[in-house]
């Protein structure tokens, strides 16, 4: 019997040449819908490209007409490309990875408009890959949920009800609670444990051996019987000590749970300090802090400008693998089971995805502050940094501005090759037309004109810092609405604090304001500062600052009234302990220490105070 | 129609001019375009091999469509099967140097379902082989002569579909 089928060698070669023809007509079509589909994915909005041409042996990869929408703006592109050529290493793809070794940009421009919308299906973009929540909406509640103050001088001049400032809603009472609970327990554990450890019978016991001994010598005792009473006195020290040492060890034990009490009841004095500023909330006391001020007035612009920063630094996280361990994701859909496909990286092979070296020129269109024509460089872009082992570094530099001697300078660095994530990217612009901004009060609007900003965010593991600061000294300031009703506007009116915002800060040229991030990247603080909240907040302390203090002072006391019970249990329980189980214990190692101090002077007289006898 | 095929399938198999060797090879190979998922570049290999080996093409539809069921069916253990293999501590430096070889990694043998149906099938197809072999033989001694006198049979042998692919492989009852 024949073992090869010759005849079926023609065809196996049609069916070669089947496969061969299917790859020649198809590839560049999977190619598409494989960019388009991932892309999509990866950004959560839609990705388009227009064609697709693969070169295999010239190791050659043509895209056209790429397009990412914003997953923000559906309407908008976060960047669209002409043209982008990749150099791949045609090994690297025989391993079933793409690395490019160098890609042209041509025609790269950021913030285009859509003729149609690129948001995805409500079920496709609730959830993201993964199958957790998408990174935009985690960067959309976190920025809902800040807290931003308002200037709302609503309550002034009005009686004011306390009776709002529930004791429930105060953190303080809450924190005390916990306090006066954990004070009893100590107290209770405490004093089981001194209980137990009580010296008593073993002071009685030396107290007895010291009355017994009396004023006996060697002389009255005899060699057998001072030996007898030494041996005993010994026996007793040896006890003594024992209990003395027992309760060292458990006045160490009581005295640091007592102090960890002590400073959360000292904590307690901060909490009320936070309980007062949500009760001025409340019932509605401006806040005069020129911190609160500038937040209210430059907050949301401020958070404007940091979500994107936020937003981009959390799709790095998520897309950047740590580490060389095996990495797991979703198998393909097919209609069988798609079960689990695993990634083995190796370390100084090539990663799945690699870009080493892309260059090109951009433009920002319109008229915005950042419009231009760009020079932008990027080396290093991969998904798995900790096996290429060198980070991601983009530089991009305006090479001509749409008007002005202009300078803009965006760089940064994506370092995920170690375990411990870090992320730092700076932006510098000068001498740029910056955008005019709302303040939301007073009717008036704020035009920076020529100015600088300075952006700056460093990211090290799960802490992030970043700072965006806007500076122009030719600032100008428009009015809008009704200005004629401020003057004769009642205290407190809407009316009344935009002519009072108007007059503060009208004549100012010089403005800066700054806002800063820090904490961890899931939820970091924002704090906004600026000279114009200054300003105003001076302004309002001279116009107000009688009627603040007495409502202040209102609100205060309700606040005291509030916490006085629990506070004070909280306390009194922290005094229980000290008076107690820590006062049982100091009195205890008193009498240990005089009754050793009895015996050791027993055994001075046995031996006669001769030094060196030691009776056998 | 579909039952009808099978059953034509099962006919041409077990009736072909193949040894019952030949055909339980050809069961035994088949099954695994059927316990595997199918798109994958192992599967390519081995289909080439089914054409050159001089194995019963019958035997090798037969055992893909019966094994097809099969393979849905067993997904969650192949799955279960290629997860442990694919964590196993030990085997991690194979599964990382496979994966760095080029060609290798288009088999998918990184995917937990393709790995699993295919160890199961390298487990399976000697006993496969084995079975199939004893059942064809059986059957060509003892139901075959029976079985031909029977007016269905000779309608289902005498099937349109039927005489094209006699034809065009020269086997025959």
């Amino acid at each position: 019997m024949k073992i090869f089928r010759w005849k079926a060698v023609i065809p196996l070669g049609l069916f070669v040449l089947l496969v061969v023809l299917f790859w020649t007509l198809y590839v560049d079509r999977l190619i598409r819908l494989g960019i388009e589909a991932g892309g999509t994915a990866a950004v959560g909005a839609k990705v388009d490209l227009r064609s697709a041409r693969l070169h295999l042996f010239q190791g050659s990869l043509v895209l056209r007409g790429l397009a990412v929408t914003n997953p923000r703006e559906p309407m908008t592109n976060l960047f669209e490309v002409d043209e982008l050529n990749f150099d791949l290493s045609v090994r690297a793809l025989l391993e079933k990875k793409f690395v490019a070794e160098t890609v042209a940009v041509r025609g790269l421009r950021f913030n285009t408009a859509r003729t149609a919308s690129g948001a995805l299906p409500p079920k496709k973009a609730a959830t993201a890959p993964g199958g957790g929540p998408s990174v935009a909406s985690g960067v959309d509640d976190w920025s809902h949920k800040v807290k931003l103050p308002t200037i709302d001088l609503g309550g002034l001049g009005k009686a004011v009800n306390v009776a709002r400032v529930s004791p429930d809603s105060l953190h303080t009472i809450v924190l005390a609670r916990g306090l006066a609970a954990r004070g009893d327990s100590l107290q209770g554990s405490l004093g089981r444990r001194v209980a137990a450890a009580d010296p008593r019978p073993v002071v009685d016991s030396a107290g007895a051996l010291v009355a017994r001994l009396g004023n006996a010598n060697l002389r009255t005792l005899g060699i057998a019987g001072a030996r007898d009473a030494a041996n005993a006195i010994r026996t007793t020290l040896t006890a003594v000590k024992g209990a003395r040492d027992r309760l060292t060890s458990l006045q160490h034990d009581a005295t640091a749970q007592v102090d960890s009490l002590r400073q959360q009841v000292a904590a307690l004095d901060r909490a009320r300090a936070d309980d007062y500023a949500y009760a001025r909330r409340m019932v509605q006391i401006p806040s005069l802090d020129p911190k609160d001020i500038a937040a209210a007035l430059f907050g949301p612009a401020a958070l404007q400008r940091l979500v994107p920063t936020l937003l981009w630094t959390r799709l790095a996280d998520r897309h950047l693998a740590t580490g060389t361990a095996p990495q797991q994701k979703a198998g393909p859909k097919r209609a069988r089971m798609a079960g689990t496909t695993f990634a083995f990286p190796k370390l100084h092979r090539w990663p799945t995805f690699l870009v080493e070296f892309a260059e090109g020129s951009f433009d920002l269109g319109g008229r915005t502050t950042m419009a231009g024509a760009y020079l932008g460089r990027l080396t290093g872009a991969t998904t798995e940094p900790a096996v290429y082992g060198k980070p991601l570094t983009f530089l991009a530099r305006r090479s001509g501005a749409v008007a002005g001697p202009e300078s803009i300078a965006v760089a940064g660095s994506l370092d995920h090759t170690g375990a411990v994530p870090r992320d730092s990217v700076t932006a510098d612009l000068a001498g740029v037309r910056l955008p005019a901004v709302d303040l939301g009060i007073g009717n008036a609007r704020m035009d920076l004109r020529t100015g600088t900003v300075d952006v700056a965010l460093a990211r090290n593991g799960d802490a992030v810092r970043g700072r965006w600061l806007v500076r122009s000294d030719s600032v100008g300031w428009i009015r809008s609405g009704d200005t004629a009703a401020a003057a004769a506007a009642p205290l407190g009116s809407s009316a009344w604090l935009d002519g009072l915002v108007w007059r503060a800060v009208s004549s100012m040229r010089n403005v800066e304001v700054e806002a800063s991030i820090s904490g961890s990247l899931a939820s970091p603080s924002v704090d906004v500062s600026s000279n114009v909240g200054g300003q105003v907040a001076n302004a309002l302390r001279q116009a107000i600052s009688a009627e603040v203090s007495r409502v202040e002072g209102q609100v205060k006391a309700r606040v005291d009234s509030l916490l006085a019970q629990q506070v004070g249990a909280a306390r009194g329980k922290l005094a229980a302990l000290d008076t107690g189980p820590l006062k049982s214990l100091t009195d205890d190692q008193g009498q240990l220490n005089d009754v050793e101090a009895q015996l050791q002077q027993k055994l001075r007289g046995l031996t006669g105070g001769l030094p060196g006898i030691r009776l056998p | 129609m579909l039952f009808l095929k099978l059953l034509q399938q099962l006919v041409k198999a077990l009736n072909s001019d193949g040894t019952p060797g030949q055909v339980a090879a050809g069961v035994a190979l088949g099954a695994v375009f059927g316990l595997t998922p199918l798109m994958n570049l192992h599967n390519l290999v081995l289909f080439g091999c089914a054409l050159i080996f001089n194995l019963s093409l019958p035997g090798v539809f037969l055992g893909w469509t019966l094994a097809v069921p099969l393979g849905f069916a067993l997904d969650p253990l192949f799955d279960a099967v290629g997860t442990a293999l694919l964590q196993a501590p030990a085997l991690r430096g194979l599964w990382t140097t496979l994966y760095n070889v080029p060609v290798v990694p288009f088999t998918n043998f990184n995917n937990s379902v393709v790995l699993g149906s295919f160890v199961v099938w390298v487990v399976l197809v000697l006993p496969i082989f084995f079975l199939a072999r004893r059942g064809v033989a059986k059957y060509r001694e003892h139901v075959y002569e029976r079985l031909r006198k029977m007016r269905f049979f000779q309608a289902l042998t005498a099937s349109g579909w039927y005489s094209t692919y006699k034809s065009l492989t020269g086997w025959k009852l």
